[in-house]
């Protein structure tokens, strides 16, 4: 606390020819490039997006009156803003930590539990949401839960004659959970900390919002499986053969997590303890080896490679390849790779919000909002709501999305004092919904491209052309997206879950 | 482990947007606009008026913490005397 002077003197002030709102184009073309490259072509390559931005920023570099070197300066200050180093450093722990659970069998365990209760086709996709949600909220990634749930559970459930569109709808409904709640989740972590709020809190305070759509959802899931179920099919073989129920041990890990990140640590403490907690699991079960989270696959030929694996210990994370497969490898290193060109695209994507701010593009469409839009704070709420819907049903990457949208939630927040744990929830919300139900949406297409490779793969050989959905199909019945979207709606037109500033203060979160 | 319980029960009711207070409460708010050259805190469509602040500078968009000096609870407006600004972090 102190009595500090307001205006910090380092902020360069930029002025655009055409007047303030120019300083939004390069946020504005990435936006477009986004919706050209994802929504109309169905590209979802994440780097692509990284080329989209910089291009942007160089064209917005022509607008700019006077000299461009301050143009340059406020991308430097953009690109190391707090904001962007936390959701990085939270990015890399999360990733590592499902990328361990996964490797621990995780999945199969869910597999086999969704098989082994042996329903019928008619409870077969309201189960599967409940596994989806119960996956996606120990990983994070809603893709990610698509992908293997798709993949795995789905050829399941149409073998016992559920609906393959309901099914499908419901494993992305469980992704959107999951996605929406889990503190290890990207735009759980992107939506706490551009509201400046702590992880954990966020998620306590999201809890309420998420049950009463997921209960809508599961009932929703339970009369619409009943109706639309079909005959089973007779091919034969057992799509989960193989897997044991041993993995779902990380039920702990995932619990190590949430009760840390709850209990008001910071993420990166809550996520280590369960990394470490997954680690150890995984090695006195025997669920998976050193080499499956740390692998040094070094070149037979190499010096001392040899040597060096034959040592215990340290040879257990030496793997002797050919030459040409060299490389680190193992879960701690793909799960934190996986996230680089997310990584990339968000510290520029800050860069250029920070050009906004500084060309004072953001001021005027603040003035504009709260002038003539966002009037009280019920409309203000509702203006929220409707324009992260809006921002995340045209762009793939919803977490692009999101960090693109996240300072006006922010600002526009800020001026009737609404909670930063609020602001979050309402960011996350329509973020993680919206991105699983339109064709074009990432989620959809991740798991899309799973169900391609079902189509006469060795596992499935059943499974024929015919037999995949039409993604244009689903949105209909990606029950849980629509039902989040709506309590929010409800929310910001009642209150419910409503909280000011004045009320308590979230605990800090740039603690990096 | 404390699991902190209050944090999963928090904002389970329908808040008005219209919150009331009461004299001598202590509050920490966003200073959100100015009313002619008086810094004013808007928390909802409830409106306090800030005192004391001359020597603090520009003070829209900081966060403060006050206390409520006067409130009408019919028109949602009140007073309140500056105590502290807050340094953020960012």
């Amino acid at each position: 606390m102190s009595d500090v002077e307001t205006d910090s003197s380092t902020e360069t002030k930029l002025t655009f020819r055409g007047g303030r709102l120019v300083s939004a184009l390069p946020i504005t073309f990435f936006i477009a490039w986004a919706i050209v490259q994802s929504g109309l072509l169905g590209i979802g390559d994440t780097t692509g997006l990284v080329a989209g931005m910089l291009v942007g920023l160089i064209v917005g570099l022509f607008f700019v009156k006077g000299p461009w070197k301050s143009y340059a300066d406020v991308i430097f200050d953009g690109m190391t803003r707090r904001v962007a180093a936390t959701a990085i450093v939270a990015w890399l722990w999360a990733g590592m930590f499902a990328q361990t659970i996964q490797v621990g069998g995780f999945v199969d365990g869910l597999v086999w539990a969704t098989t082994a209760l042996n329903v019928g086709a008619a409870l077969f996709p309201a189960l599967t949401f409940l596994f989806a949600a119960l996956l996606a909220t120990g990983i994070g990634t809603g893709y990610g839960t698509a992908i293997a749930f798709t993949g795995l559970v789905f050829p399941a459930g149409v073998l016992i004659g559920a609906n393959p569109v309901l099914l499908f709808g419901a494993i992305l409904s469980g992704a959107v959970f999951g996605d929406n709640l889990a503190p290890v989740s990207d735009t759980t972590i992107v939506s706490a900390v551009t509201q400046n709020a702590d992880i954990g809190g966020v998620v306590a305070s999201r809890i309420k919002y998420a049950i009463v759509a997921a209960a809508l959802a599961f009932v929703a899931y339970l009369v619409a499986g009943a109706q639309m179920a079909q005959q089973p099919m007779n091919v034969g073989g057992d799509v989960a053969a193989g897997v044991g129920p041993l993995g779902l041990v990380h039920l702990v890990s995932i619990g190590v997590v949430i009760a840390t990140a709850v209990a008001g640590r910071h993420i990166i403490e809550a996520v280590s303890w369960g990394l470490v907690v997954s680690a150890v699991l995984n090695l006195v079960l025997g669920l998976a080896s050193p080499s499956d989270m740390i692998a040094f696959n070094a070149p037979e030929n190499a010096a001392l490679a040899a040597e060096l694996n034959a040592v215990p210990l340290i040879g257990a994370f030496i793997q002797l390849v050919p030459a040409g497969e060299a490389g680190v490898g193992g879960s701690l290193y793909t799960g934190a790779a996986g996230f680089f060109p997310l990584i990339v695209l968000t510290v520029l994507l800050v860069a250029s919000a920070e050009i906004m701010r500084a060309g004072g593009g953001f001021d005027a469409l603040q003035e504009f909002l709260l002038s003539s839009v966002a009037t009280t704070v019920k409309r203000a709420e509702m203006t929220m709501v409707l324009g992260t819907a809006l921002v995340n049903a045209t762009v793939t990457i919803n977490t692009a999305a999101e960090i693109a949208i996240a300072p006006y939630i922010r600002t526009l927040g800020e001026k009737f004092n609404i909670n930063s744990y609020r602001r979050a929830n309402i960011l996350d919300a329509n973020t993680s919904a919206l991105g699983y139900i339109f064709p074009w949406g990432g989620g959809l297409l991740a798991g899309y491209g799973a169900m391609q490779n079902l189509v006469n793969s060795q596992a499935t050989p059943w499974f024929t052309q015919e037999m995949l959905v039409n993604p244009a199909s689903v949105f209909p019945y990606v029950f849980h997206g629509w039902f989040l979207v709506a309590v929010f709606i409800v929310a910001a037109w009642t209150g419910f879950g409503r909280e000011y500033v004045s009320d308590r203060q979230s605990e800090e979160v740039s603690r990096v | 482990m404390n699991l902190n319980l209050d944090k999963f029960l928090a904002g389970w009711t329908f808040r008005t947007s219209k919150p009331v207070y009461e004299a001598g409460e202590e509050l920490t708010a966003f200073v959100t606009g100015t009313s002619g050259s008086t810094p004013v805190v808007r928390i909802g469509d409830t409106i306090i008026t800030l005192t004391g602040t001359e020597g603090h500078g520009r003070l829209v968009d900081r966060r403060v913490r006050f206390r409520v000096t006067e409130f009408d609870s019919q028109n949602h407006e009140g007073t309140g005397e500056l105590l502290s600004v807050f340094e953020e972090e960012e």
